[in-house]
């Protein structure tokens, strides 16, 4: 668990709101761009990445204090963006481009070296089934360790080491063809 | 080139230095203020707090005893104060528990600036009038005290030191840029149970 954050929810369900603060902070940059890449939209975003926050708060007694928080709401987020594209009988976009997307800041020796660059590598996310891309963030993005990931994703240790392997695989497939 | 497993490891290792590289879009700046603003403080029963106090580890070292027994003997400074107040500090308790019983809220704000000789509150509970709420210097706490009575909503305020320098409330963790150079601090009650939200 980030440093801090059994002593944050201790004062929390004690009545102290400001802790919850620093949780806020500490990761509404993931989950709005989790909501940014399901939605598309920025307004939806915004509406989504409030909704996961107060839930996440409303249902914090029971949420295990020893365990690390970001799966936790990670997992409350993603739920809810589904069920948000559910209710809009939408599907998960498959490409999302906009000043604020995100972007990759790339070294120009190893691209030339390599052949492959960030811009292509945004691209293939986007372009990958939303299991795949998701493990794929939370593991080297958000530098989740393997059985984080399985607990946010709902998935065993294996089947969460066998979707970030195959996450790979895919998109440098994708790649390939680009 | 011909790919090899060797490559591929490469490429696979490559892609994930990519991922881990993206840069992502900023939230809005207001979004922390946003979800505060629907949040009411948390009341858990006695037993829950005793049993989630009892679950919480804690590391007993002697260099971490020495500030916890500085606590003890604060505690114990302050309950002398409350229970043996000076009559001028009796009549302040009164107005508060007066003005709390309208439906407002109290909130104390402190500033450590020990080199001031005036300090203000202003800001946007009354319009940014010219006219800020004095704040007191606190010989015994070392600082300067301000309370301010307060409807539910959110407000932006700063200090206002020696009747001059502008400067935000350095506890605040949320901060507004006013677009005249300063930042303005957040200040958030809750739903008039006098639990107020600095952020």
């Amino acid at each position: 668990m980030a440093s801090g954050e059994e002593t944050l929810v201790h004062e929390i369900l004690s009545g102290d709101v400001n802790s919850y603060a620093l949780l806020v902070k500490r990761y509404q940059k993931p989950i709005y761009n989790l909501m940014l890449r399901m939605t598309g939209s920025e307004q939806d975003a915004v509406d989504l990445t409030q909704e996961a926050f107060v839930k996440a708060y409303e249902k914090l007694e029971k949420f295990n204090p020893s365990a690390p928080f970001f799966p936790w709401l990670y997992t409350m987020g993603l739920n809810l963006a589904r069920d948000f594209l559910r209710r809009a009988r939408r599907s998960p976009i498959d490409s999302y481009e906009s000043e604020n997307s995100f972007s990759v800041e790339i070294d120009q020796d190893d691209r030339l070296a390599d052949q492959i660059d960030g811009q292509d590598v945004m691209e293939g996310l986007q372009a990958l089934p939303v299991e795949y891309r998701e493990a794929l963030l939370l593991r080297f993005h958000e530098g989740l360790s393997v059985s984080e990931v399985a607990g946010a994703l709902g998935l065993s240790l294996s089947a969460a080491k066998m979707r970030i392997h195959r996450g790979l695989l895919k998109l440098r497939q994708l790649l390939e063809k680009q | 080139m011909k790919k090899t497993p060797v490559n591929i490891e490469r490429d696979l290792s490559r892609i994930s230095r990519l991922i881990a590289d993206i840069r992502y879009a900023e939230p809005p700046e207001s979004l922390t203020e946003k979800v505060l603003a629907n949040l009411k403080p948390k009341k858990l029963a006695l037993w829950e707090r005793l049993w989630r106090r009892l679950r919480t580890p804690v590391s007993v070292t002697p260099l971490k005893l020495l500030p916890a027994g500085v606590s003890v003997l604060a505690v114990f400074a302050l309950a002398l104060t409350l229970f043996w107040p000076s009559p001028g500090e009796r009549i302040v308790t009164e107005r508060i528990n007066e003005v709390t019983n309208q439906g407002l809220n109290t909130v104390m704000l402190f500033l450590d600036r020990p080199d001031a000789t005036d300090v203000e509150v202003i800001g946007s509970f009354n319009n940014w009038s010219q006219e800020g709420v004095r704040m007191v210097w606190d010989k015994d706490r070392g600082l300067w005290v301000g309370v301010l009575q307060l409807k539910r909503g959110s407000y932006e305020y700063a200090f206002r030191v020696n009747q001059k320098e502008i400067v935000a409330d350095p506890k605040a963790i949320l901060l507004r840029d006013d677009g005249f150079g300063h930042q303005n601090s957040i200040l958030i009650i809750g739903n008039g149970n006098g639990n107020e939200t600095r952020i």
